[in-house]
């Protein structure tokens, strides 16, 4: 992480938001911890290493919920442009980084979204995993939504596997182009064998990496409305069970229900 | 070179319309005959131009036609055993459709049969047949991502139930009404059973038979009574694990013939593979990409395919076994633990929980 860009956007879109006037703001490893005057949070980003922080409220980092494809998969959900969903497809296969540090953060990350897109809760999981590298899931919800989870992890360097593909009843929301198999970059640099892309889709992060953009802007979103901290805590004890379930359901190979 | 005399029995399953043109381009077959006997079906093909005759029953095609020798045995799948028991008797070699029987029994009597004639009988399932499959094979066993830790797959399409009514039949699709579970109104004969090449492939590729099977069924997109979106994951004997996505999760106009302006969403089928391996990852779309227009009908924007040419592999590889005399290497021996690990993921479907097959 570029930790000094990182503070200094964090700080400048803060003042222009008028979110807090000063925050001082730490690197733990697998947390970002922030004291302002409304408090001190620590923004846990690696949920295999959860423990709490002393003095400082716990937050799950669901960086995710700020993506700006997933919000626009939720507003065609919310604003019912399709209707009724019925299944959801999820392929998450990634090198390992430090936000994509073990199964437990795929899991997480994974059984969030869909639950925030569809606004649907998963009651049942059954998982068979191959060690910390990979595993397949097929998870139900609530409402029935049945969702087929593949996770893993590819060598360090690889390009991206991912897809988040809902089915409903009178249509189908992707973050795919159809007849595409992988992720597509606004931008690609073609020079020889060497094929370079860049990813440039907020401009107010201007190059910054993606996912510590998302970082920023949920921290924000966190700190505008520090009310929701017992909610994102709630939510994280619920992603734990499913966890949890999911690891039963590693030794009993059976559809575990989430408790 | 040899020709053979071929012909089609039943113009009713729905891969039937990739024969005519395969069976009137290839030099190497004689296309003598066809039976149908719906007369809505039989009208329409002899509109098409094939210059073939129809008739009403495949007794008195092959009474009158003596001369075949390989039969495409394209009914529904309930009519398979029928058919195939006058092709026994009439030691007539046997093209059949990918679901020769659900009905494990009967399927071990369609086996005896084809012994006892002493025909041969091939087992349509022409992703054997597709050049991006085959070369993931070759990719897999070459070690390209190492050794494999899960195939994972979509066969997924739109429903053909509105094209061809038989598929939303269960007592014809499946063979029988058998409820999907306790207390649900649907009927096992949908998605799944339209859909086995994924599970084949997973054999071919791993090398290895399936060790369980668990599957689970959403509810349905369409006011059908069987299954249309289902998941299903579980573990060959070799330890691969495997996700498969054998749905009809694509929306479609209910066209009562196959054309231009069927599909709603823009792809009607897609066979994709992602292949996990301690090495890497093989991503892989067996159609695709193509090329693509907005037209048609409601002006949608649309793929067209632009390779489809796997009947024309798997009717060399029936000509070669007729005229060797040998069995094809998708034969029905080997597709009976394909046909039984689908039938294992509705009885999961139906439990609830995993099913495992010895």
């Amino acid at each position: 992480m570029d930790k000094k860009t990182f503070v200094s956007s964090l700080e400048e879109l803060s003042k222009k938001y008028s979110v807090v006037n000063e925050m001082y703001v730490s690197f733990r490893p697998g947390r970002i911890v922030i004291r302002c005057g409304k408090g001190r949070f620590a923004f846990v980003y690696d949920f295999a290493a959860d423990g709490p922080e002393p003095d400082a409220e716990f937050v799950p980092m669901l960086h995710w919920r700020n993506k700006r494809k997933y919000t626009e998969l939720k507003s065609i959900l919310d604003a019912k442009i399709i209707e009724d969903p019925r299944g959801m497809r999820i392929h998450h296969i990634v090198p390992r980084d430090e936000f994509a540090a073990s199964l437990k953060n795929l899991i997480i990350y994974e059984t969030d979204l869909a639950e925030f897109l569809t606004g649907q809760s998963v009651r049942h999981i059954f998982a068979d995993f191959t060690g910390d590298v990979y595993t397949n899931c097929i998870a139900s919800t609530s409402g029935n939504i049945k969702i087929s989870m593949e996770l893993g992890f590819s060598p360090a360097g690889s390009e991206p596997v991912l897809l988040h593909e809902v089915i409903a009843r009178t249509g189908i929301a992707s973050d795919l182009a159809v007849d595409t198999q992988m992720v597509q970059y606004p931008i690609y640099v073609i020079n020889g064998e060497r094929v370079t892309h860049y990813n440039e889709i907020d401009n107010e992060l201007y190059g910054l990496d993606n996912t510590q953009a998302e970082c920023i802007r949920y921290i924000l979103d966190v700190l505008r409305d520090t009310g929701s901290v017992a909610g994102l805590q709630a939510q994280y004890r619920h992603l734990n069970a499913v966890y949890a379930a999911a690891q039963r359901t590693k030794d009993a190979l059976k559809y575990e229900e989430v408790v | 070179m040899r020709k053979i005399n071929v012909a089609i029995s039943s113009l009713t399953h729905a891969h039937v319309r990739k024969y005519y043109q395969t069976l009137h381009d290839n030099a190497k077959l004689s296309w003598v005959a066809v039976s149908c006997e719906d007369e809505d079906i039989a009208s329409h093909f002899k509109t098409l131009g094939f210059d073939v005759p129809v008739y009403a029953s495949t007794e008195q095609m092959l009474t009158e036609h003596p001369e075949i020798e390989g039969v495409v045995v394209a009914s529904e799948n309930n009519r398979h055993l029928q058919d195939m028991e006058l092709c026994c008797q009439y030691k007539k070699n046997m093209l059949s459709m990918k679901i020769p029987s659900f009905d494990l029994e009967e399927y071990d009597r369609m086996i005896r049969m084809v012994k006892d004639a002493d025909v041969i009988c091939q087992v349509e399932l022409e992703m054997h047949y597709n050049p991006a499959a085959r070369r993931v094979m070759d990719l897999v066993r070459e070690g390209a991502v190492g050794d494999v830790i899960s195939f994972n797959a979509t066969n997924i399409t739109l429903s053909p139930v509105w094209a061809f009514p038989w598929q939303g039949k269960p007592e014809v699709s499946y063979g029988k009404k058998v409820p999907l579970r306790e207390g649900d109104p649907r009927f096992r004969g949908g998605a799944l059973s339209d859909h086995p090449h994924i599970f084949d492939m997973l054999r071919w590729i791993t090398g290895s038979d399936f060790d369980y099977v668990f599957a689970d069924v959403a509810d349905n997109l369409r006011d059908i009574p069987e299954e249309d979106i289902l998941y299903v994951t579980g573990r060959m004997k070799n330890g691969c694990k495997f996700l498969l996505d054998p749905s009809w999760s694509r929306h479609e106009e209910h066209l009562t013939r196959p054309g231009v302006g069927w599909e709603v969403f823009p792809k009607r089928m897609e066979v994709n593979y992602s292949i996990v391996g301690t090495e890497g990852v093989i991503q892989a779309d067996c159609f695709g990409p193509n090329v693509y227009f907005n037209g048609g009908p409601n002006n949608r924007y649309t793929v067209q395919y632009t390779y489809f040419d796997e009947w024309i592999g798997m009717m060399d590889e029936f000509y070669d076994c007729i005229v060797e005399h040998k069995q094809p290497k998708i034969n029905l021996e080997w597709h009976r633990k394909t046909i039984e690990a689908m039938v294992r993921c509705y009885d999961s479907i139906a439990s609830g929980q995993p099913v495992w097959i010895k």
